[in-house]
């Protein structure tokens, strides 16, 4: 199997980038689409050319590290996954494929497809928490939880901050992520003492890193490999007006 | 005032797209007394959080849903013109400018809620433009990425859609687009009234008057198809089970209302409203 | 070299008690003025640092990756252990500690092990504190599944996803620390060196992985969790980015290496199809709950799985091991299939591969039963494979899955150089030769929240807070040393990629030190070893420059220190002429082909010194005694 690649190659934040065409020839179906990324590149570093940089690391779609868009699908063209758990049997014999980073502002590209998504960071940082510190815990079982509530803060807490959400939406806003975890601790018992304060210092803090703004397409959901609901960006909405309320 | 909320206060950044700035807003909203708290500091950021990115949401959905009523109520009236007399529509008319006090406020309430609507939308759209400088070089396919046309007209249909509005306004409220609807008059029972229906019909008969209301009118259909199923996420009110009821009744209304208002510039040329 | 472990006195079951009862204290005005380094944000750097910042130190804390969330340890799937016994099922800190030395094939010392157990019951209070979504029952209770070498239940999980959902516990538990400007957290960094100043660790060498800056940082104690080493076998189900590069260095700055040649090959992953492969992927032990292993009875079986009738099929597990079954330890699961495979059972393509099938527990409990419990985990086997195991039985083979040796560590998880820690799966320290299921959660989260935390304050009390000057001639010299080095990968210039190297490195260990192991395959492995080492350092390229993000150069210095561990790897698997636990050597089985333990001669832990660039490095040994416990042949017959 053979295909026509056109990737985005850029030296550094600062620099310029442009499309570069490679070949990638002798592949297999079963071989995973970083895995031929792995092939081009082992080629190129014989070439003695410096190999297209990507993040990965887990390689079975947890840690969120992969961050590509394929043909300016994110994550490519599956739904649920990855861009590590697509694999070449998703695409035609000879097809050409463009490879980009993540495009956002909050998301700048450092080299080739390679973007800083630290902004997610600084937004978990801001409140997405339980204030609760290494040894203050009351027994496990003290705080019965219903099954259908643990489920739904588990669909929530899914979420593997991949920035696909923010890639795939037509404004860079990343308001299914930071719902996903407003959402996860919100539904939680543990999480109520904190839940107004939570969710007012989470959207200043993801206002504050210039993602753009929600207008319900819903591109986010589509993309997320963890398929999030929007519900949890409903559920936000809500609560910050809780919180706006509680202000007054 | 707690040192705490001191702390995050420093935290808050101000929006660099938000065309009021937050000081704006606060000497406006500062004369609103239940607004005022002893807590200064506090005040500040209830404006800020107004002010945030779903601050904002709330106020473009909060207003739209105001003027989905104004237009329901509108074309509701409106429709009075298929009573089969001129008299319905124009007693109608009558009715409501012989309270000024209670129109004037109405028209001010409208003009400060279609006002809001508009800072709200174009901050948010201006940010968005900011925040996605730079586009993918392939369009991903749209079934996998949820585009709809609806959807990614907003700004362009709600512009054309004020554009309309001003002309609307200038065409049969202010009757500066045909002098002449001015001196239309009738006497119903007794009472000399404006006439409403002979200055519509009249109105109507333009063709390009009645295309232009057609067109407008379109575009309000697919404003309200995205933006009626939008209020509902943005009130948290929409989930995976009523997504699908949510979308058809936008659907619906968006419909209802283009069928409605069109209906008339499309009798009047059809001859079925005439003189 | 005498190994003190520095054991507390006491009962066992007292000794914790007793030592947390006597520990030396930093005072909470003193502890600012301490600064500590914690490498790497899995679940122990990440408890670690929110536990040691909460207390009122000064932590940096650093990774490789782009950010504190994405450590290896997100990927964990099936659970952690705890002996909760919310099941009333017989469960207690004792025999949570016997399991786990028995599973760990009397490897471990008691001391320790027995402290994991106790602790064990706050990690799952800390974690449901924090908000991690662990399964519930009906009643809103937490859920409890069994993992093998236990005959109760006592694993807690959060779906597929365990690991996930209390990494991202720890994270943010971290991230607010960070907030609070307590934890200054370098991502993106990648620890090159150790500093050792005046016989004590002092601080470290990083470089920013975007910028190439290299940078010394100093502190008065060093946290190494930077995780495992299973990497050395280039296809494992470790994350493409973990590495033996921090412990490797600190190592050759003088801390030991315990038990190198313990590694886990876990039973259950995906079978390899081909040459590209990057990695493996793990299905959840937990899928050995409903699932059953089988190969044909024949030899070169031609049909389809689902052709061939049940008289032909051998169950091989529940066949040798009736009481345990398809439960049986890894160690000893992966050696079963492994067997099967070599009498020419194997099935799929390579004839690598047994079959896990669900048929039984779907027409037991049902499909919607099975989908509920394990759907994520199918649907990644089809995701990988395009085969459904709804339909036919899944394809199984073993896989490097974790690794028991690690730096060399006492009670207080300190390394024998003063001020070095060691914590998770970096140390070598709790499960010998074989570590149970859905046990390296609980021994990470132990150490970073629970043991830390106390024992440090009993090193720090005893130092001078040392300030974050790094002028010394210790910083010059490893700071030097690492320019050396990174100039000297970007020198070779030669002709093939380091992943080539890597791919000759890991079919050689897997070969030789893999499964099963014998001297002359080790001896042939170590020959083959030193070649390639020195064929890396005259022929490898490394494209790009130094001064910006450059992963073939990371790569690089990844797999130079991989090359290194896997001589030694080889020689403690030489050294050890014994079985035990993953360490089967073929010259010491029993009759039936299990391990035959060599208790009065290899009751030890191995525990090695580097002497030197081309010295050989010399072995010490710290004797293992068992008090409490009898040694005992293990059976799970
Ligand atoms: C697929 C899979 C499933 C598993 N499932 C389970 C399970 O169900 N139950 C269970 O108990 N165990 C399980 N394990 C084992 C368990 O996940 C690991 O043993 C454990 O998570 C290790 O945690 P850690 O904190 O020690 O290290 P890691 O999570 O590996 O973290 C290492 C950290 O060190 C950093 N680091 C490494 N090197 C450097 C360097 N040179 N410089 C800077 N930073 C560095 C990394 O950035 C990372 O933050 C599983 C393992 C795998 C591979
Ligand atoms: C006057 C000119 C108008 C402009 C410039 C305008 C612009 C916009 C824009 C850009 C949005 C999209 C916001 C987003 O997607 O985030 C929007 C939403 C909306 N508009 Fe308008 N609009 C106008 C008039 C109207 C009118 C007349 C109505 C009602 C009859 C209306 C009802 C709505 C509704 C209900 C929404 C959805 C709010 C939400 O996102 O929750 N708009 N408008
Ligand atoms: S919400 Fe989904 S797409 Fe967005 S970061 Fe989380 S997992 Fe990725
Ligand atoms: S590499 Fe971890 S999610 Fe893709």
């Amino acid at each position: 199997m053979k295909l026509h690649l056109r990737v985005w190659r850029q030296q550094s934040r600062q620099s310029e980038g442009s499309f570069v065409t490679y070949e990638a020839d002798g592949l297999t179906p079963n071989m995973s689409f970083l895995e031929m990324l792995d092939v081009v590149n082992d080629r190129l570093t014989k070439e003695g050319q410096e190999p297209i940089a990507f993040e990965h690391d887990c390689r079975e779609g947890i840690c969120g590290s992969c961050a590509m868009a394929i043909n300016g699908e994110p994550h490519g063209p599956n739904a649920g996954a990855t861009t590590c758990q697509v694999y070449l049997r998703s695409f035609r014999d000879g097809q050409t494929l463009t490879v980009e980073p993540w495009r956002a502002k909050a998301f700048p590209v450092i080299k080739d497809l390679v973007a800083d998504r630290s902004a997610f960071d600084r937004i978990i940082q801001s409140g997405g928490f339980v204030s609760v510190g290494t040894g203050q815990a009351p027994d496990a079982n003290a705080i019965p939880i219903g099954k259908g509530i643990a489920e739904k803060a588990f669909d929530a807490a899914h979420c593997i901050g991949c920035g696909a959400c923010v890639a795939a939406c037509r404004n860079s806003s990343a308001m299914l992520f930071v719902a996903a975890k407003v959402s996860h601790l919100g539904l939680l018992p543990q999480g109520q003492t904190e839940r107004k304060q939570r969710v007012q210092k989470m959207v200043a803090a993801m206002d504050a890193e210039g993602f753009g703004n929600c207008s319900n397409q819903y591109a986010c959901e589509a993309v997320c490999p963890k398929e999030i609901s929007v519900e949890m960006i409903a559920r936000m909405n809500r609560d910050y007006a809780g919180a706006v309320v509680d202000q007054i | 005032m707690t040192l705490e909320r001191l702390g995050f206060e420093t935290l808050f950044s101000y929006r660099s797209g938000g065309i009021l700035t937050v000081e704006a807003l606060e000497s406006i909203l500062f004369l609103a007394p239940s607004l005022q708290t002893d807590d200064f500091l506090m005040n500040k950021e209830i404006l800020r959080m107004i002010q945030s990115s779903i601050g904002r949401k709330w106020i473009v959905a909060v207003t739209g849903v105001l003027m989905i009523g104004f237009v329901v109520v509108h074309m509701t009236g409106n429709l009075q013109m298929f009573a089969g007399t001129p008299d319905k529509i124009n007693g109608y008319a009558h009715l409501l400018k012989s309270y000024p006090l209670v129109l004037w406020s109405f028209r001010l309430g409208l003009l400060a809620t279609a006002a809001l609507h508009i800072w709200g939308t174009i901050s948010l759209a201006r940010e968005n433009r900011i925040a996605k400088p730079v586009g993918y070089a392939v369009a991903g396919r749209k079934s996998r990425l949820q585009v709809t046309l609806t959807s990614v007209t907003m700004v362009i249909s709600g512009i054309i859609l004020l554009g309309f509005i001003i002309f609307h306004l200038l065409h049969f409220t202010a009757q500066v687009v045909d002098r002449s609807y001015a001196s239309m008059e009738t006497v119903v029972g007794g009472v000399t009234m404006p006439d409403v229906y002979r200055m519509v019909v009249t109105g109507f008969s333009k063709p390009w008057i009645s295309l232009f209301y057609v067109v407008a009118m379109a575009l309000l259909f697919s404003h309200l198809r995205h933006g009626a199923a939008s209020v509902w996420q943005t009130f948290g009110l929409r989930d995976r089970n009523s997504a699908q009821f949510i979308e058809m009744g936008s659907w619906i209304l968006a419909t209802v209302l283009f069928l409605g208002f069109s209906s008339i510039p499309v009798a009047v040329l059809l001859g079925v409203l005439k003189l | 070299m005498k190994l003190d472990a520095r054991i507390p006195a006491g009962p066992l079951a007292e000794k914790w008690t007793r030592f947390k009862a006597n520990v030396r204290l930093v005072s909470p005005a003193n502890k600012r003025k301490y600064e500590v380094i914690v490498v790497g944000t899995g679940l122990a750097g990440a408890s670690a640092a929110a536990s040691l910042a909460e207390l009122g130190y000064q932590v940096k804390s650093f990774c490789f990756q782009d950010s504190p969330r994405r450590a290896h340890s997100i990927a964990a799937q099936g659970g952690i252990n705890a002996a909760k016994n919310y099941q009333n099922d017989g469960d207690s800190v004792r025999r949570l500690f016997q399991d786990t030395i028995k599973g760990g094939d009397f490897r471990s010392r008691e001391a320790n092990v027995h402290r994991l157990a106790e602790v064990s019951v706050n990690i799952i209070d800390q974690c449901v504190a924090q908000g991690v979504p662990f399964a519930r029952e009906y009643g809103g209770m937490l859920a409890n599944r069994s993992f093998g070498g236990a005959q109760v239940s006592r694993t807690f999980y959060a779906r597929g996803a365990t690991g996930q959902q209390l990494l991202l516990g720890a994270y943010q538990a971290l991230s607010r620390q960070i907030g609070l400007g307590k934890v200054t957290m370098m991502p993106r960094h990648e620890m090159l060196d150790l500093v050792v100043e005046e016989g004590q660790a002092k601080g470290i060498v990083t470089r920013h992985l975007v910028t190439g800056e290299l940078k010394t940082h100093a502190a008065d104690a060093v946290l190494l969790c930077t995780g495992g080493y299973g990497n050395a076998y280039y296809l494992s189900t470790y994350a493409r980015g973990s590495n033996v590069t921090a412990t490797w260095r600190a190592h050759r700055r003088g801390a030991l290496f315990s038990n190198p040649c313990f590694t886990q090959i876990h039973p259950t992953c995906i079978p390899v199809t081909g040459e590209y492969q990057s990695k493996l992927t793990l299905m959840s032990e937990s899928l050995r709950n409903d699932g059953r292993c089988w190969v044909p009875k024949a030899k070169g079986e031609q049909r389809a799985a689902v052709q061939i009738p049940e008289g032909e099929r051998d169950y091989f597990l529940e066949r040798m091991y009736p009481s345990y079954g398809n439960l049986a330890p890894r160690d000893i699961a992966s050696r079963a299939a492994k067997r099967v495979c070599d009498e020419g059972r194997g099935v799929g393509p390579t004839g690598l591969g047994v079959y896990l099938d669900f048929s039984e527990a779907i027409g037991r409990l049902g499909e919607a039963t099975v989908r509920e419990r394990y759907a994520n985990l199918f649907a990644m086997y089809h995701e990988i494979t395009g085969e459904s195991a709804y339909e036919s039985p899944m394809r199984i083979f073993p896989a490097v899955h974790y690794t028991m040796g690690g730096l060399w560590v006492d009670y207080h998880l300190m390394s024998n150089i003063p001020g070095l820690f060691v914590l998770g799966e970096a140390n070598f320290s709790d499960h010998g030769a074989n570590r149970l299921g859905a046990s390296a959660l609980m021994q990470g989260l132990a150490d970073g929240y629970f043991v830390l935390p106390y024992t440090i304050g009993d090193y720090l009390s005893q130092q001078k807070p040392r300030g974050e000057k790094t002028d010394g001639p210790a910083f010059q010299e490893a700071m030097g040393a690492t320019q050396a080095r990174t100039k000297k990968l970007l020198g070779v210039n030669g002709r093939k990629p380091v992943s080539e190297f890597h791919r000759k490195l890991g079919k050689t260990l897997w070969d030789t030190c893999g499964m099963s192991r014998t001297k002359k395959g080790l001896e042939e492995g170590l020959a083959i070893l030193g070649g390639l080492r020195e064929e890396f350092w005259k022929d490898v390229k490394v494209p790009g420059s130094g001064a910006d993000l450059n992963q073939s150069l990371e790569k690089a210095g990844r797999v130079a220190d991989f090359l290194e561990l896997g001589e030694l790897m080889c020689r403690d698997a030489l050294e050890r002429e014994e079985s035990c636990g993953c360490h089967f050597r073929e010259e010491h089985q029993t009759s039936d082909g299990e391990c035959a333990r060599k208790d009065a001669e290899h009751s030890y832990v191995s525990a090695w010194e580097f002497k030197g660039e081309g010295k050989s490095e010399v072995r010490h040994t710290e004797p293992l005694s068992f008090e409490e416990l009898a040694l005992a042949t293990r059976s799970y017959k």
